[in-house]
């Protein structure tokens, strides 16, 4: 599994080196407009999970590279395992930029004038009710990205990198959100139910409820789809 | 594994693909053996391969590859027989932004025993400068490149699929020495499919046809080249060839053309002696390519 990791992670490599520098300046932005690590946790999520995951998917039709590696010493459930040790590897950098764009943003407040100042920020950024909505919003947005890229993932495996099996996901979940905002604005009720929502999460146990089922759902998705996949990806003829 | 052992054997291989189909194919490769693997496009040989590499599942038949039974090539049980292989596609497959140092790290990390000290020798050997980029490579490089790669983690036999196709003279002949001296090892084999047969007949030590599916014949190529003889003949002659006894037995294959009659003999010397006035030439692997996929029977 690990050898399958860092080819994955050779493949990415690239990418991701393009990724970084853009991801990280896109969360500074934010950082600075919003105020809020929700925001930032967000963005960096975003652009490193299922955009980078999106390209592993891609980067395995291109030069047959699909045979040459299962001529390597793996099998194909070291494959699989590795692609998800890969995307939760994508995680940790997307979260791991994001606490370097807090930082740094509390930096940038410390020397750029009208930002408030570096307490001013570091009460914005790092506020105890600032990282219970970052934690959340966090959560949540990893468990729709997990949804997306896992959805791709075995369409991947099944059908192949083809610009369907990439769009099809994405496009999914966004119809679902466009859906459900809709909705939301049509009715006053349903905003009010969202508000009633978010204050019913004020308390810290059904903060710690609310992220903990999410934590838990994501985890049993990827470990679903990993399942699926094994099963796909051991008939599949390369 | 002891050595007299084959190190990749195939029995009654079967794989359909609506309307081709692969059909009880036989292959074997003994340790010390290069086993060229010739047909036309589309005649069987990438799907043998794949099937031998476990790439696709055979409908029917069996084989082992280093000890390993087919099936379970891609699983934990043919990792360790993935480690003794090394296997060159007629293309590079590493993404293009990748430097040829990035690849000796990887594959550092994917093989128990890759020796970086001969991976450094044969890109010295090949002039690859390891601060190159994949994409920067011509298609000899790559190939090279894909050799160095196959032969740096002490492997014992090689599968090459038309792996010297599209290169040109000088870097066939250096990759045909790389292979003769990968063989000098008598614990070592390879199986070389290739359309190239001038190639095979410079280093292969048996030939293995396919046509449409089916092994047409699986020669020594020492017998094809050395022994074997086409014999240019008139059409009137063809009754009294015919009825000599040169044939040893087998069924004489003809080829007719505009000119007159080509006949395949099994023992060209001992052909000159019965018939000193019909010209009898050496056979090469594509005559008896021709003889075998065009020829009639008689």
């Amino acid at each position: 599994m690990i050898r399958a990791w860092h080819l994955d992670l050779m493949m990415i490599r690239q990418r991701m080196l393009l990724n970084l520098p853009i991801s990280l300046v896109l969360c500074l932005w934010l950082g600075l407009q919003a105020q809020s690590p929700a925001t930032v946790v967000a963005a960096a999520l975003f652009m490193t999970y299922p955009m980078v995951g999106m390209q592993l998917g891609q980067y395995d039709e291109l030069k047959g590279w699909k045979s040459y590696r299962m001529t390597l010493p793996l099998s194909r459930s070291d494959i699989v395992a590795g692609r998800y040790l890969t995307l939760l590897t994508l995680v940790i950098v997307g979260l791991l930029t994001a606490a370097v764009a807090v930082g740094l943003n509390i930096g940038i407040a410390a020397v750029a004038p009208g930002l408030g100042g570096p307490a001013g920020m570091m009460a914005a950024m790092c506020s105890a009710d600032a990282v219970h909505a970052a934690l959340l919003v966090g959560l949540a947005f990893l468990l729709v990205c997990t949804v997306m890229v896992c959805a791709m993932t075995i369409l991947f495996y099944r059908f192949g990198a083809t610009t369907a099996t990439t769009m099809l996901p994405m496009l999914g979940v966004f119809a679902v959100l466009m859906v459900a905002l809709f909705v939301g604005s049509l009715d006053e009720s349903v905003v009010a139910a969202w508000s009633d929502g978010l204050l019913w999460l004020l308390s810290p146990e059904r903060l710690a409820l609310c992220c903990g089922i999410c934590a838990a759902l994501t985890v049993a998705i990827m470990a679903a789809s990993a399942a699926i996949c094994l099963r796909i990806y051991t008939r599949t003829e390369l | 594994m002891s050595d007299s052992r084959p190190l990749l054997e195939a029995h009654r291989l079967c794989k359909r693909y609506g309307d081709f189909a692969l059909r009880n194919v036989d292959l074997t490769v003994r340790p010390g053996e290069i086993v060229g693997y010739v047909g036309r496009n589309g005649a069987g040989k990438t799907t043998t391969i794949k099937a031998l590499l476990g790439l696709i599942r055979p409908d029917g038949g069996e084989g082992t590859v280093m000890g390993a039974p087919i099936r379970e090539m891609g699983r934990s049980e043919g990792v360790a027989a993935k480690e003794l292989l090394g296997v060159v596609f007629d293309t590079l497959a590493f993404p293009d932004a990748l430097r040829i140092r990035d690849i000796n790290g990887v594959l550092r990390r994917c093989y128990r025993q890759w020796d970086e000290r001969r991976f450094r020798a044969y890109l010295k050997r090949f002039d690859l400068r390891d601060t190159k980029k994949v994409k920067e490579l011509s298609r000899g490089m790559g190939m090279k490149l894909s050799l160095a790669c196959a032969l740096s983690h002490g492997a014992r036999l090689l599968i090459l699929d038309e792996a010297t196709a599209g290169l040109d003279p000088m870097a066939r002949d250096e990759v045909l020495d790389l292979l003769r001296e990968f063989v000098a090892d008598d614990g070592h084999g390879v199986l070389m499919s290739s359309h190239i047969t001038s190639d095979l007949e410079r280093i292969a030590d048996r030939v293995v046809c396919i046509d449409d599916g089916r092994i047409v014949f699986d020669k020594p190529k020492d017998e094809i080249t050395d022994t074997m003889g086409v014999a240019r003949c008139r059409a009137r002659d063809i009754d009294a060839i015919l009825g000599a006894d040169v044939f040893g037995g087998t069924a004489p294959r003809i080829l007719r053309h505009e000119y007159g009659v080509d006949l395949a003999v099994p023992d060209r010397f001992a052909f000159a002696e019965a018939f000193p006035d019909i010209p009898c030439d050496r056979m090469t692997i594509d005559d008896y390519l021709h003889f075998t996929i065009k020829g009639v029977s008689r």
